[in-house]
């Protein structure tokens, strides 16, 4: 009788003790993977640091560099630095509201140093206003460095503890980033002095966000006549009675009014399309419907595809590249300006293999880009071109084609189409000064066609 | 007495065992839990959202499992050969069209194109992050992704985006690692060609979500289902 409670105590005992095991093994796995990930962390944090530093000196080499070589190589080692640098800066456990500015300061850097050192490559144009904007850079670099190296002191000294970091995102990321993070590097990136506007010719320059679409043309419409002009666009076999909805419009910079078209009988062929509030332009559509097996043969679907666009008033648009995806096949159309290709001037559509329906269609490049141009005159020939290339491989074709730079600017190029080996390449010749522009290789999937 | 001390030893097994896989089950029920008479959740909301589509379910998307989602079910499995019990398992999620954890969808297939780690990255996070929104959605979600990778304010990478830390609370809470369907990478597919019905944007959320404030202080682009999507 009395030993009868030790039974059950015992047991207790066992299960407590059991538990605390399980709970210390617990404690320190989750310490050592606390340990590890901070390791991680402190990793990015040590090369951010050092790339950054990098930056500093390559920007400071690259100033004072007399030689056209030395002027080059430090740009480009500079670029190439800061590119790792905004890499590491990503990996930290920071949220990207924090970063960002600080994060296409280093992208900026990089994309400056390197269309400098292009537009320098054959001489040394370099300008006064342009050696201002990388001093200017260097001391913004300079600062960055400073509030970096104050954070990793604190993250070193355990004042910011990664775990809290962490613990911080399940929470309202902004909250936990105010509390933690160095005053320097809050100032840094909250301060108003703005980093230098940067115009230039590259993808990241300040222009490209200030771009406003070229191709609106004509005046403000109504809701009921953007909603008339989507309900014309879109194509459903045997006129049925369509239900139209309004849904959300679109703001920014090219506002759109919105709306879901489908036929009353069948749900399932649903398009959400979008038309510009000014002069009316359909933007895009999608019918996300799924489509049976393939029924009719890829040139017909481009020809069908052709004339949805010719019946929708666009006379000149040429079929480019296309490839089939889930029994879809889209196609990528370029306007035709007499015999000169626009390629900016992109539209894509989509077409299901099972009946010929177009299930999609996207003109933001048209509508973006598209306006009556001046192209330049040629001062190069098509057979000078051909001569040039013959050497080495044999030339397909050429035509005149105006392709896109990085910088949203626009050439007009000889492009010629050669066979090298087993692979097809295109190139592109400045109509103007001869120099070659772009090399794209042309790849030829089962599914399609495209070039890279 | 010692079938007590059985039962006891035994319960306590149970409730560790318990506790030490309950954060497990947690993370991994959304992909295919078995909804019945009751259940709530962006889910149900899904699978309303499907049946009203196909015209099965005719009230409001509420994520609410009440009597009219119960006729919807029964009705659906009826006219599919399933059994018409009104409890969506595995087989009835995948008659609407969604993977469960017994069904695993991997890549399509299709190659050429897009680089299929890319798609299939893109894929997921569609999955993980708007599994319960309208295609549109859905296609909009990949477009903010692919936009941030052209963005010089963001990684540039498709896999440096979706993995910076503390920017996908799907990535950080494992939901990421669920399978897509066959729709999340259709939708993936059209926002890797071109499509962006977000115009440009880089930013998005759900409003009825606790988020934080500064992403108020985005320029509202856009509202498709339950997301808006800002600059």
């Amino acid at each position: 009788m009395k030993t009868r409670w030790i039974i059950p105590v015992a047991v207790i005992a066992l299960l407590l003790i059991g538990t605390g095991i399980w709970g210390y093994n617990q404690y320190k796995t989750r310490q050592n993977l606390e340990i590890f990930l901070g390791n991680q962390y402190k990793e990015s944090f040590y090369k951010l640091v050092d790339r950054c530093e990098n930056v500093n000196s390559f920007l400071g080499k690259g100033i004072v560099a007399n030689g056209q070589e030395q002027f080059i190589r430090n740009l480009d080692d500079c670029s190439a630095a800061a590119a790792a640098a905004q890499e590491q800066l990503n990996q930290l456990p920071i949220s990207n509201a924090t970063l960002m500015k600080t994060s296409k300061f280093l992208t900026q850097v990089g994309d400056y140093c390197r269309a400098l050192s292009k537009e320098n490559l054959q001489e040394r144009t370099v300008t006064g206003d342009q050696r201002d904007k990388l001093q200017s850079l260097r001391s913004q670099c300079a600062n960055l460095s400073q509030a970096l190296l104050d954070l990793q002191r604190e993250v070193n000294d355990g004042t910011i503890r990664v775990g809290e970091l962490i613990k911080g995102a399940r929470n309202t990321v902004d909250d936990a980033d105010n509390q933690l993070l160095s005053n320097n590097f809050k100032n840094l990136v909250e301060s108003n002095e703005p980093f230098p506007t940067l115009i230039y010719d590259g993808p990241f320059s300040d222009h490209i966000d200030q771009q406003q679409p070229k191709g609106l043309t004509g005046g403000n419409i109504s809701n009921d006549k953007g909603r008339e002009i989507c309900t014309n666009f879109v194509e459903y076999d045997g006129n049925p009675n369509l239900v139209i909805k309004d849904i959300d419009n679109a703001k920014g910079k090219m506002p759109a009014y919105q709306y879901t078209i489908q036929p009353n009988n069948d749900s399932q062929n649903h398009t959400t399309i979008g038309c510009s509030k000014k002069g009316g332009h359909v933007i895009w559509f999608i019918n996300p419907r799924e489509v049976g097996d393939q029924k009719i043969t890829r040139a017909g679907a481009v020809q069908r595809c052709d004339q949805f666009l010719e019946e929708r008033n666009f006379t000149d648009m040429v079929p480019t590249y296309s490839w089939i995806e889930d029994n879809v096949l889209t196609i990528s159309y370029a306007y035709k300006e007499d015999d000169v290709i626009i390629y900016p001037d992109l539209i894509k559509c989509k077409v299901a293999m099972d009946n010929g329906q177009i299930v999609g269609y996207e003109a933001m490049g048209y509508l973006m880009s598209h306006r009556k141009r001046d192209l330049p005159e040629s001062k190069i020939t098509e057979s000078e071109v051909r001569e040039l290339l013959s050497e080495r491989f044999d030339v397909e074709s050429t035509r005149l084609a105006l392709i896109p730079t990085l910088g949203l600017g626009e050439k007009l190029c000889w492009e010629a189409r050669c066979k090298y080996q087993e692979e097809t390449y295109l190139f592109y010749y400045d109509v103007e000064t001869g120099e070659e522009v772009n090399i794209l290789r042309v790849i030829d999937a089962p599914n399609g066609t495209f070039a890279k | 007495m010692k079938s007590k001390i059985a039962v006891i030893i035994l319960l306590s097994i149970l409730v560790m065992i318990g506790v030490s896989t309950w954060e497990l089950a947690t993370t991994d029920a959304q992909g295919g839990r078995t909804l019945y008479w009751g259940s709530r959740g962006s889910d149900v909301s899904a699978l309303q959202r499907r049946l009203k589509q196909w015209g099965y379910y005719k009230s409001a998307v509420d994520g609410i499992f009440g009597a009219s989602t119960s006729a919807a079910v029964k009705l659906f499995q009826r006219k599919n050969g399933l059994m018409v019990d009104g409890i969506v398992g595995a087989k009835t999620w995948a008659a609407c069209g969604f993977s469960t954890k017994t069904q695993r969808t991997t890549g399509t297939g299709t190659k050429g194109i897009t680089n299929n780690n890319d798609l299939d990255l893109l894929a997921r996070l569609i999955h993980a992050e708007a599994r319960a929104e309208p295609y549109i959605g859905q296609v909009s979600v990949g477009a903010v992704l692919l936009n941030r990778v052209r963005s010089s304010k963001f990684p540039n990478t498709i896999a440096g985006v979706i993995y910076q830390p503390l920017a996908f609370e799907s990535v950080a809470n494992g939901q990421f690692n669920l399978s897509p369907t066959s729709e999340n990478y259709r939708s993936a597919r059209d926002a890797m060609n071109g499509w962006d019905p977000t115009y440009g944007c880089t930013f998005f959320w759900n409003p009825s979500k606790k988020v934080s404030k500064w992403i108020w202080s985005r320029q509202i682009i856009v509202k498709y289902g339950d997301h808006v999507f800002g600059k």
